[in-house]
């Protein structure tokens, strides 16, 4: 396994997307290879920074109401 | 064939309620992302829920209903809130593709890759990056948010998304790299990075 390999495959781990014995293979590889490890180790804090600034935006609590009268609305119009 | 006015009985819009009305921050916060304008963005959310009511008796139980309800929501936006405004369909910059983040942090975090935060990183704030997402071209934007913001797989944006799975992994390439390159450039104005070495 050569590095090009494994950087070409770092995404994938971060987004369980390859079987646990790829995941396992390319983990051994990032154990001996800093260059590679340092790769994996930024691309998991920039996809956990991405989740955290932009995963946290509650919904402003009228729209809930109003999802529930539209709903209502629905129900009744269709009887 | 329904005859009956019990055809939508009461106690069927309160199971949808409480079952799918649990998603309404996620979607919300995606639905910003999309329309980048929060009244435009509830407009969405609420159509969405209209949609998914009137499909729910399609609604496999069992199977994941948040990526159901994001994948109304996904064809509602790409169907009919888009055409609203032109915005460009492709990363234009040639030189996206050679953006290395690691090298680039490297020079100014030595610690990135070592410790479990980046001190460039963790500079920015909450509105850098969701103003650099929201200026991806929607082709990058939607991806990077359907798997980096609400973690769903390839297969599933794929099937949201109409598009096949070697697509899904090509644009979020780009789009990664693209929004990678916009928070460095962030990161250089802030004076986060740049001539003085702080640290």
């Amino acid at each position: 396994m050569n590095c090009r390999e494994v950087l070409e495959e770092i995404y994938l781990i971060l987004d369980g997307e390859l079987s646990p014995e790829r995941c396992e293979e390319l983990e051994g590889h990032l154990e001996r290879c800093s260059d590679c490890f340092g790769h994996h180790e930024t691309e998991r804090l920039f996809k956990d920074l991405v989740r955290r600034r932009c995963g946290c935006e509650p919904a402003p609590p009228q729209l809930v109401t109003r999802i529930r009268f539209a709903l209502q609305v629905e129900v009744s119009g269709s009887e | 064939m329904v005859t009956s006015s019990q055809s939508l009985p009461a106690p069927d819009v309160h199971r949808f309620e409480d079952e799918a009305l649990v998603f309404a921050d996620a979607l919300y916060g995606s639905a910003l992302r999309m329309t980048r304008n929060p009244s435009d963005a509830e407009d969405l959310v609420q159509e969405t829920y209209l949609r998914a009511f009137r499909a729910w008796d399609r609604f496999e139980p069992g199977t994941n209903l948040k990526a159901w309800l994001f994948k109304i929501m996904t064809n509602l936006f790409i169907t009919g809130y888009r055409q609203r405004r032109r915005e460009p369909v492709t990363i234009s910059t040639d030189d996206t593709e050679e953006f290395d983040l690691y090298h680039n942090l490297l020079a100014h975090d030595p610690e990135v890759g070592k410790s479990a935060e980046s001190i460039v990183l963790e500079g920015l704030v909450d509105d850098d990056v969701k103003q650099a997402l929201s200026n991806l071209p929607e082709n990058f934007r939607i991806p990077v948010l359907l798997a980096d913001v609400e973690g769903f797989s390839y297969r599933e944006i794929a099937d949201m998304l109409g598009i096949p799975i070697g697509t899904v992994m090509s644009r979020l390439h780009r789009g990664r790299k693209s929004l990678q390159k916009a928070l460095w450039e962030k990161a250089e104005q802030s004076g986060l990075v740049g001539g003085r070495s702080g640290r």
